[in-house]
């Protein structure tokens, strides 16, 4: 018998509410609490909430984006940021996770699910100028 | 005859007489003097040629022990000489040999040495480069912290996302 895993789970999950209507998707989830409880996977439902993201995401091409600034954005300019980081990642929506570092001094970090890694901060920039001043 | 016999008075038996007794004294002589000494003589002409003849041997062996010696002590001399001069060719060579050593030791440690200087300078270098950067790089943080308004920000956030798409 093959092992279940959380992402065996997920995978049932994502595809057992695909396309449902919300009132079938009751029915769907008690379901799959049941498959969760009866394989003694509550303890690791936080694994399987990830692999829901992430077979989701997958699927609706939504990439996970972590920006890192010195100051909290306001609401139209992270939208705005937001519709520049979907151009950039080439994908239909972004899940931006915001988090403020008071040392990076200035700009923004960018770091995407799909392993995109740019550091526009200032504080990166003085990293590269020490390491060219340094060579 | 006879009056030759009776001038004379020659008796017959008594010149027969002394005829025997010379013959008898001459056979006496002979074999108790005559011979023996005659041996005796003979022995010791011998033993004069013998030793005439060994002595001129041994004057011979002389000359040619004297020859043979002299020989010896030249070709002696002369493996001396060569013995010398090989050990004298040899301590040359060694001697060579030793200060190409000590020269090429001398330039093997002063390499060494400007090896280590010029790691020791680069290392020194490295990190005077890298203590300018820091100072340089802590400088600038010290003065942009703080001092870096909105709108600065703004625009390197913009200019970040544009580059980005490109």
């Amino acid at each position: 018998m093959k092992k279940v895993t959380p992402q065996h789970i997920a995978q049932v999950l994502f595809e057992s509410t695909q396309g449902r209507e919300s009132k079938e998707l009751s029915q769907d989830i008690k379901e799959v609490s049941q498959l969760i409880k009866t394989h003694g996977f509550l303890s690791r439902i936080d694994e399987i909430v990830n692999e829901y993201h992430t077979i989701y995401n997958a699927h609706h091409n939504i990439k996970e984006v972590t920006i890192t600034l010195q100051e909290r954005l306001s609401f139209s300019r992270k939208e705005e940021v937001k519709e520049e980081l979907k151009k950039i990642l080439n994908c239909n929506d972004v899940y931006l996770k915001e988090k403020i570092d008071e040392r990076i001094i200035g700009g923004i970090k960018i770091e995407a699910s799909d392993g995109l890694f740019i550091d526009g901060t200032v504080q990166g920039r003085l990293t590269q100028l020490r390491k060219i001043l340094a060579r | 005859m006879e009056e030759l016999i009776s001038t004379f008075h020659i008796d017959a038996s008594l010149l027969i007489a002394q005829v025997v007794n010379f013959l008898i004294v001459f056979v006496v002589l002979y074999f108790f003097a005559i011979k023996p000494l005659k041996k005796v003589m003979e022995s010791r002409k011998e033993t004069i040629t013998k030793g005439l003849s060994d002595a001129s041997m041994h004057a011979t062996l002389l000359e040619e022990t004297q020859v043979h010696y002299d020989n010896a002590l030249k070709e002696a001399r002369k493996e001396a000489n060569s013995i010398v001069e090989e050990a004298k060719k040899n301590a040359h060579i060694e001697s060579l040999k030793i200060i190409k050593d000590a020269e090429e030791h001398s330039q093997r440690i002063a390499v060494g040495a400007r090896a280590l200087l010029d790691q020791e300078k680069e290392k020194m270098m490295q990190s005077a480069k890298s203590e300018l950067a820091d100072l340089v790089v802590s400088a600038t943080e010290k003065v942009l912290e703080g001092t870096l308004s909105k709108s600065v920000d703004r625009a390197l956030v913009d200019d970040v996302l544009k580059q980005s798409k490109k």
